[in-house]
């Protein structure tokens, strides 16, 4: 009774988070029609192409398999698998798990088995500063896939946007002369695409430093998946961080941005980093197509006169002001510190920044 | 066609064409041949995914049909297009006949002027079933990869001005992708999966000596033990398969004997790809590395 093992192994790597439906499981029952099961390696390497989706379950297929088939030689199988097979497969206890070649794949399989969308959703809504230290490498994971997916998302509103043309009547009669009057290359006239910029300035002053990392990591993505993007870092002064940011390797970036920025955690001056900025950037920054994001808590302790003065001055240039507050996710907060009531008038949009959900809701002021 | 009867003759055939597999994926490549599912291969760069399906074809001795896939791919250039500037000038041509309308349309909306692009060749191939290539898919746009699920689930493309074609002879389909994004899961499910991981040393000894005949073993046990000690460090760009075969192309026609760290130096540009990688591996000192 090949069959039902197979289909009790289905329901087995189910219950492990591989997604097998009906269809399947008819799969791996033809391919026992194609590979002997007494050739357990390639039944092992069959049942893996037709089972698992991704290269994650491609590695976690193996421990499955051996925990599963190890007890049940191939001699034995044909004669049917004993009727407790999974419940004793579905508590690694004792011997069950004399199959498993090492420790670390143990550990995926339960990491796997933990995270499913329950625990993706949860951390989502997690306020960043609550997030236990355990479940940072999650999170990142989650948020460069979903950062990825926005920015396809866009990408791709962008470029339809830009395509559009009618047909170039003037020019097409123009090159027709060239074929004896026939209109044979159809000439489009193109809308000028627009290309949105950004320009992303983060606070990274010690009232912020329970969400600058995460922020942080939330400029690189944004860096790795936009053309142009102008990111700075600021609290007592500015730092630009664009040329940083374009490294491959996130860790490496953390570990060159450590070290460019002696006064992490500092106090702020919005005012004066943003007056650097008109001076030094603004102009070749700032057009009109151009979104600005400051990601601050306002917590200001230069001159409301000042900050008020450079905000109308990136205002005046730049298409969009997103200011945006980890604090507002807090409940009970109001915007009302001195620097942030000297922002509001400013900022076309006044949004959170306190968790994932909250980011990617940015998603739709980031039109033009 | 059914020249394989087992995966290991299979795997033979595929050492005897150049190409060395582990047994998973002659494994794989036996299925889908049999089953006749597509396959989906994902893998670093340089393991060798491409590869396959060019080996596949030559073993079974039809065509191979690739399609690379890029950002804002269409349908015109994946499936059909007419040859409107023909199309005119046969118009033009057909003002002075007595033919009809309808006649004149059918004319030139007729096979001489549809131009193939590869999904279109593939169904259409007429003496046997073709090896279709769907290269570096996750470059390609979500809605493209939702037409070409249709595709692969019917095989078959409806032209609104002719037909439906349906194939003739089902092609057998490989996909890769570099896992720049996530590919639907309809998408996923409907395929083979087989990921591809660097080789053993041993395989890639083998690859080595397999490709490059010419090759001492020394050196190529030396190239083996190097490439392999740089794949452990974090390289933004580790070198695949493929950078290994060019870097033993380069020593051999250099015709070095053994590594040195001299001679590592002159061509680590065969190797590794990226100014951060290379100052990376000089910091750690390729004396070093080569010592392992």
């Amino acid at each position: 009774m090949i069959t039902k093992s197979v289909v009790e192994f289905c329901q087995f790597l189910r219950a492990n988070g591989f997604s097998i439906g009906i269809k399947e499981t008819i799969d791996s029952l033809s391919a026992t029609n194609i590979v002997t099961i007494t050739d357990r390696d390639a039944f092992k390497s069959a049942l893996r192409s037709l089972l698992s989706t991704s290269r994650e379950e491609f590695e976690l297929f193996d421990p499955l398999f051996e925990r599963y088939w190890h007890a049940v030689t191939p001699r034995e199988s044909q004669t049917g698998p004993r009727a407790n097979a999974i419940a004793s497969v579905k508590l690694p206890e004792g011997n069950i798990t004399r199959g498993l070649s090492e420790a670390k794949t143990e550990a995926q399989i339960e990491e796997r088995i933990t995270s499913g969308a329950s625990a993706v959703e949860r951390l989502k809504r997690t306020d960043f500063s609550q997030i236990p230290l355990s479940d940072l490498p999650l999170l990142e994971q989650i948020a460069l896939q979903l950062w990825r997916k926005m920015s396809m998302r866009l990408m791709r509103r962008w470029r339809i946007y830009g395509t559009t043309g009618r047909l170039d009547l003037r020019r097409t009669i123009r090159h027709s002369i060239n074929h004896g009057g026939e209109p044979l290359d159809l000439v489009r006239k193109g809308r000028k695409k627009k290309k949105m910029r950004l320009v992303t300035l983060l606070d990274v002053s010690g009232s912020m430093d329970l969400y600058s990392a995460f922020l942080l990591r939330f400029l690189y993505a944004l860096n790795r998946y936009f053309k142009r993007v102008d990111s700075f870092l600021f609290s007592t002064r500015l730092i630009p961080i664009s040329r940083t940011l374009r490294k491959d390797q996130l860790s490496a970036v953390l570990g060159d941005l450590t070290k460019t920025v002696e006064e992490w955690s500092g106090g702020t001056r919005i005012g004066d980093c943003l007056q650097e900025f008109n001076l030094k950037f603004a102009s070749k920054a700032l057009t009109k197509n151009t979104v600005v994001i400051i990601l601050s808590d306002g917590w200001d302790t230069g001159t409301p006169q000042l900050l008020s003065d450079q905000l109308a001055k990136i205002k005046r240039r730049a298409r969009k002001l997103i200011w945006l507050n980890p604090l507002l996710g807090v409940s009970g907060y109001e915007p009302i510190t001195r620097g942030m009531s000297t922002a509001r008038p400013y900022a076309d949009v006044f949004a959170p920044a306190h968790n994932l959900d909250s980011l990617l809701a940015l998603e739709k002021h980031w039109s033009l | 066609m059914e020249s394989s009867h087992n995966i290991d003759t299979l795997l033979q055939e595929l050492t005897q064409h150049g190409y060395i597999a582990d047994r998973s994926l002659a494994t794989t490549l036996f299925l889908l041949l049999r089953l006749r599912r597509p396959l989906l291969i994902e893998g670093h760069a340089g393991v060798g995914k491409t590869e396959a399906a060019k080996v596949l074809a030559s073993m079974l001795q039809t065509e191979l049909i690739r399609l690379q896939c890029y950002e804002g791919l269409d349908a015109n250039s994946a499936i059909y297009e007419w040859n409107y500037q023909k199309q005119l000038l046969a118009i033009k041509i057909q003002d002075g006949t007595s033919a009809s309308v309808e006649e004149k349309e059918k004319h030139v909306f007729g096979p001489d002027f549809l131009l193939k692009r590869p999904l279109l060749r593939a169904i259409t191939a007429e003496k046997a079933s073709p090896v279709l290539l769907i290269d570096e898919i996750d470059r390609a746009d979500e809605e493209f990869e939702a037409f070409l699920l249709e595709v692969l689930s019917d095989f078959q493309i409806s032209i609104p001005e002719m037909q439906t074609i349906r194939a003739t002879h089902v092609p057998y389909v490989i996909l890769t992708s570099n896992r720049t994004r996530e590919l639907s899961d309809a998408l996923k499910r409907r395929c083979l999966y087989q990921w591809i991981d660097y080789p053993s040393p041993e395989k890639e000894l083998q690859i080595v000596l397999t490709r490059m005949p010419d090759i001492e073993k020394e050196l190529g046990v030396q190239i083996v033990k190097f490439i392999q000690q740089l794949r452990t460090r974090s390289l933004s760009k580790p070198p695949g398969v493929a950078e290994t075969l060019d870097w033993a192309a380069a020593l051999l026609s250099l015709g070095k004997k053994s590594l040195t760290p001299e001679t590592v130096e002159e061509t680590i540009g065969c190797i590794l790809k990226s100014n951060e990688d290379i100052s990376k591996v000089q910091t750690e000192g390729i004396e070093a590395i080569l010592s392992f």
